[in-house]
């Protein structure tokens, strides 16, 4: 929970290794960070940026992070983090009804290929539909389908 | 050009309301195990490249890990605040030492993998450790002097239960790991919260 303490998320991330370093190699690991998500609202306000030496720390294939409500630039992260592993962008908001169009996410996408090459972009959503109506998380995720066969 | 893959993030929506609350859920195995086949059939009917098991069987993602424990009591409650937006929730106590969980991840797991076509990856999500700690009151500071302490055993749980996803079976045991747990194998890929 990173970004509710982001003055453990140093140590934190030493164990989250720890616990890295006990799986099979052949284990493909990938951190999901986000402000939370409680009854679909954002709580905790931490930049990534803020994050970046944890985030430099934890060893891991994939990180899954928000993007597409954030109030700053989240691609400032990759000024601070060279990170090799694959982006999972959240190119669509769960905390919205609305649904967004191929275009939206086109354009969601678009600052991440300057820093990511496509095979290490993946397209998700900011956090979990847990509290999702059913129609509107098929719809939205239909969108993300589409766009990740037409971008 | 390389296609873009696609996944989610954790939690898929249930296919009904359910009636639980935040601690008592109420869902029968045979339901839960239900909700986890609808989500997985669900998820990749929609042509998601990688998909979860839903979550179904859990009402949040703290209580979930911190209820099947031992060393952790749900009695006497106290309420604490998190971050400045108003979001609060009760924490329990731990009283023990953290040991011996029963998630049941792999049986979820594999209800999953069952269900989806083969060229859908499902992926095995997890809160993380930290979140554990942080939603968790510390009344064992002879066990656990600090919240890295902590921390390490809430990370020993998990690292427990992993283990049990392994495909095939596990060596008997081997060394101890730095989060206290014996070493094991498996063969399944999470996704830590």
């Amino acid at each position: 929970m990173w970004t509710e303490a982001p003055h453990q998320s140093e140590w934190a991330a030493d164990i989250l290794n720890e616990l890295i370093a006990e799986l099979p190699k052949t284990v493909r690991v990938g951190l999901h960070v986000c402000g939370g998500n409680p009854r679909r609202k954002r709580v905790y306000f931490t930049r990534y940026t803020d994050l970046a030496p944890a985030f430099r720390r934890v060893k891991i294939n994939e990180v899954l992070l928000e993007h597409c409500t954030l109030s700053y630039d989240m691609m400032e992260l990759w000024r601070l983090w060279v990170f090799n592993g694959d982006l999972a962008l959240g190119v669509i908001d769960q905390r919205s009804d609305d649904i967004e169009t191929v275009e939206d996410i086109r354009k969601r996408v678009e600052p991440a290929l300057h820093y990511f090459p496509r095979e290490r972009l993946i397209l998700t959503s900011e956090c979990g539909f847990g509290h999702v109506p059913v129609d509107i998380t098929r719809h939205k995720l239909a969108v993300l389908v589409e766009a990740s066969h037409t971008l | 050009m390389a296609r873009l893959a696609n996944t989610v993030v954790g939690s898929y929506p249930r296919p009904v309301q359910a009636a639980d609350t935040m601690k008592k859920p109420t869902l029968t195995q045979t339901e839960t195990d239900a909700m986890v086949r609808w989500a997985a059939k669900d998820q990749s009917d929609l042509g998601l490249d990688v998909i979860t098991d839903g979550e179904a069987y859990r009402e949040n993602m703290y209580y979930f890990y911190q209820k099947p424990v031992e060393g952790v009591t749900f009695e006497n409650l106290p309420k604490i605040a998190f971050g400045d937006a108003g979001f609060g929730i009760e924490c329990p106590r731990v009283i023990g030492r953290i040991e011996n969980p029963r998630f049941g991840l792999a049986h979820n797991w594999r209800l999953a993998r069952e269900t989806a076509p083969a060229h859908v990856r499902v992926k095995q999500t997890v809160t993380g450790p930290h979140v554990l700690t942080r939603f968790s009151v510390n009344e064992r500071k002879d066990l656990y002097p600090d919240d890295q302490a902590l921390c390490r055993a809430w990370a020993g749980a998990l690292l427990d239960e992993l283990r049990t996803l392994s495909p095939r079976a596990a060596p008997k045991s081997s060394s101890t790991n730095r989060c206290g747990r014996k070493r094991r194998t498996r063969a399944s890929g999470p996704r830590i919260s």
